[in-house]
């Protein structure tokens, strides 16, 4: 697999993850709300 | 209604510019003269691993407030840190993962001390969330996570420094107090990034912590609340003092 994507691989699960987990939060404070 | 102040507002723009900047710095960094452009993982790699020590670090200490204050706010920084400290314990995990299997040939070793006690650092807070969940009654939660909260933390300078006390895949400290063995661009990515992750880290806890009052005070208002459920005590528990 060329490097370029396996370091894309890695940056997209760091910053995918990060997002998934924020929608999270908000969604939650929004059900609160 | 939960509304964020002008404060918060400013930390989250402050976030988005830092990480921002984090990634370009991190994407143009000149590559590395022996893992080429697979060392850019090393910008995302350690700041979470960073993370992950200041989070459980942060758990510690609100377990240590609420055994002395018996507060529930220093509860709420201890339960919310632990869960970012999970998230960002699992991506360097992650990323640790994906980076060594092109540079080392494998993606995991539980031969590799840094490696086998980051997994269980991840394994005992995944724990400690669970642990939350086995009580209702907040009070009772907080007594037994905070608990936890101080002794797992001994593992934060254990995965540390691993990499000095046992041999190890992972190579030594490249930032010292005397100095660091990285180069000038590299490190500038680096430290910026970090910035960023820290900002990051202190954005989800501040939401996460408003989120955990607000879920607290629907639990205590909610029609569930309280000992509506009181499990029946059997004859034969009530014997036992007699046995």
């Amino acid at each position: 697999m060329p490097e370029g994507v396996v370091v894309g691989i890695a940056y997209a699960i760091t910053y995918g993850l990060l997002v998934w987990y924020v929608g999270r939060l908000l969604l939650r404070l929004r059900r609160r709300n | 209604m939960i509304r964020f102040k002008v404060g918060h507002k400013l930390l989250f723009g402050l976030t988005l510019l830092a990480v921002a900047l984090g990634l370009l710095l991190a994407l143009t960094a000149p590559p590395d003269a022996v893992q080429r452009t697979y060392a850019r993982i090393l910008y995302i790699h350690v700041p979470t691993a960073w993370l992950a020590f200041l989070a459980f670090g942060i758990t510690a200490l609100g377990s240590i407030g609420w055994r002395i204050r018996k507060n529930l706010w220093w509860d709420r920084l201890a339960a919310s840190s632990a869960e970012i400290g999970v998230l960002f314990t699992g991506l360097a995990l992650l990323t640790g993962a994906i980076w060594g299997r092109p540079v080392w040939g494998v993606f995991f070793d539980w031969a590799d001390p840094r490696m086998a006690s980051t997994a269980v650092m991840f394994l005992v807070y995944c724990g400690y969330l669970a642990l939350r969940r086995f009580n209702v009654n907040p009070v009772v939660a907080a007594n037994r996570a905070s608990i936890l909260g101080i002794v797992a933390v001994v593992q934060v300078p254990l995965v540390y420094f691993s990499v000095n006390l046992f041999r190890s895949l992972h190579q030594t400290q490249s930032i010292r107090p005397d100095g660091s063995t990285m180069a000038p661009p590299m490190l500038r990515a680096l430290l910026v990034n970090l910035v960023a992750f820290n900002l990051i880290y202190f954005s989800l806890l501040l939401t996460r912590m408003i989120l955990a009052r607000a879920e607290s005070e629907a639990r205590a208002t909610s029609p569930i609340a309280g000992t509506a459920v009181i499990a029946p005590k059997s004859q034969a528990a009530e014997g036992w003092g007699d046995a």
